[in-house]
């Protein structure tokens, strides 16, 4: 079955494909000297989307309608308005709405904060109710900036929405965006004068596992779950990991206790461990974990694998993609048991997306 | 005649653009909204709010000018980005 990844990197996208997980071949290289922060399908009409990006010319959203070969852009109200001290530097996330409202395309951006189109990206709204949450005073910004780079849409139910701030923390809506709930609890942003604020943690990755209400989460100071909608959070990184420090989760399409993280040393040298590559496998919600490395470089691997640089795709079985700073590609059609080099000497990586058409 | 209008190479490639382009218009805002009206969002590439964006320059016959600034016949305009070091502001 053709299988897509959808790679965005500093200089610009690239969609490489193959027609069996085993071999694989760059097709298409899109916006070459932007920035691509994501590139993501949407499965409604099968659009591609992606954020684009320069610090000089500015964020837009471009909308593919044929698999990356052409593109249409635009950021026609991607602005926070004259009054405004914040400005919206770049475009972080993008996630399509739910099939019953076709054309509707959500973004995070920085400086943190979402906006909705209702027309495929050719036009945006800013959600003012995130921004105007009283507990907005307690973001600052990360190493990456003050940015919303997760967007989540409860498959279950289209009007619950989650958000995820670094640094700020999560929030969800449960009404379409128009009022939102804090969702900290228990988690330490130890960099504040109360180490356990009702916000301001810094949210690197969070992910919905395919069972209702469980998420899994990717913070500054640790790996997190929820199984209450994001009410609490339990920490799965306490013990058999060699750090909690990371960016990316992914999560196995069918099975929600098995996850995908990769630890990095700490948050001041930000590579894996021992400069040895390792993806960290639950296959139990995080009870207990599985060092996977056949495949993977264990010596000089001076790499990151940033928060949306790990994926996994919906095949049997499943098949994960870790994209790194060093612009590598390394693929596993087992599950994580085995990992191949399937592309180098890209830009870059900041997003791996899979996709199977 | 109309102005002789020279884009930055990045945006040149993202409109598929042979450049210089010819433009009409009695300042360099007029130029930006003609331009916007055959290219849709190129605007937005050049202005953030009411300003160029940080990084862009722009010269009217060789010298530095701005969106208010007059365009006369035959002008050449050039929107420059500026090359800075290391920071993300000016």
């Amino acid at each position: 079955m053709p299988i897509l990844l959808l790679v965005g990197t500093r200089n610009g996208g690239f969609i490489i494909r193959s027609p069996d997980r085993k071999s694989w071949e760059i097709t298409d290289h899109f916006f070459e000297s932007w920035s691509i922060q994501h590139v993501t399908f949407d499965r409604r009409d099968g659009s591609l989307y992606a954020a684009v990006n320069s610090h000089i010319y500015g964020p837009m959203v471009a909308r593919s309608t044929d698999l990356g070969k052409t593109w249409t852009h635009s950021s026609t109200g991607l602005t926070y308005g004259e009054g405004s001290r914040a400005r919206v530097k770049q475009v972080w996330q993008l996630c399509p709405g739910p099939p019953s409202r076709p054309g509707e395309l959500w973004a995070g951006v920085e400086d943190a904060g979402l906006f909705r189109s209702r027309d495929h990206g050719r036009t945006w709204e800013h959600i003012e109710s995130l921004r105007r949450h009283p507990t907005v005073s307690e973001w600052e910004p990360s190493g990456g900036g003050l940015i919303l780079a997760n967007v989540l849409i409860d498959p279950d139910d289209p009007d619950r929405i989650w958000v995820g701030v670094g640094a700020g923390g999560v929030y969800r809506s449960d009404d379409g965006g128009q009022s939102w709930k804090v969702l900290n609890r228990g988690i330490p942003a130890p960099w504040k004068p109360n180490p356990m604020p009702e916000a301001g943690q810094c949210v690197h990755k969070l992910r919905l596992a395919p069972r209702p209400g469980r998420l899994y989460h990717q913070n500054h100071v640790g790996m997190y779950r929820s199984d209450d909608y994001g009410e609490t959070w339990v920490d799965i990184g306490a013990s058999g990991l060699p750090s909690t420090f990371g960016f990316a989760v992914a999560v196995h399409p069918r099975d929600p206790d098995t996850a995908y993280f990769v630890p990095h040393i700490s948050d001041d040298r930000r590579y894996v461990p021992d400069a040895a590559m390792a993806v960290w496998r639950t296959r139990d919600g995080g009870r207990t974990w599985q060092k996977l490395t056949a495949g993977l470089p264990q010596k000089h691997a001076y790499l990151t694998v940033l928060r949306d640089g790990l994926a996994a795709d919906a095949l049997e079985p499943a098949g994960v993609y870790a994209g790194t700073s060093t612009g590598h590609i390394f693929a596993s059609v087992d599950e994580g048991d085995s990992w191949q080099l399937i592309i180098s000497f890209l830009p870059p990586i900041n997003s791996v997306e899979a996709v199977v058409l | 005649m109309a102005a002789q209008v020279y884009l930055p190479a990045q945006l040149g490639r993202l409109y598929q653009l042979k450049l210089p382009l010819e433009v009409n218009g009695s300042s360099v805002r007029d130029l930006i909204e003609e331009l916007d009206r055959r290219y849709p969002g190129l605007k937005d590439r050049l202005i953030e709010g009411q300003a160029l964006r940080p990084y862009i320059l722009v010269f009217v016959n060789q010298e530095p000018a701005g969106l208010d600034s007059p365009v006369p016949p035959d002008a050449e305009v050039r929107f420059v980005a500026a090359v800075a070091g290391g920071q993300k502001t000016i």
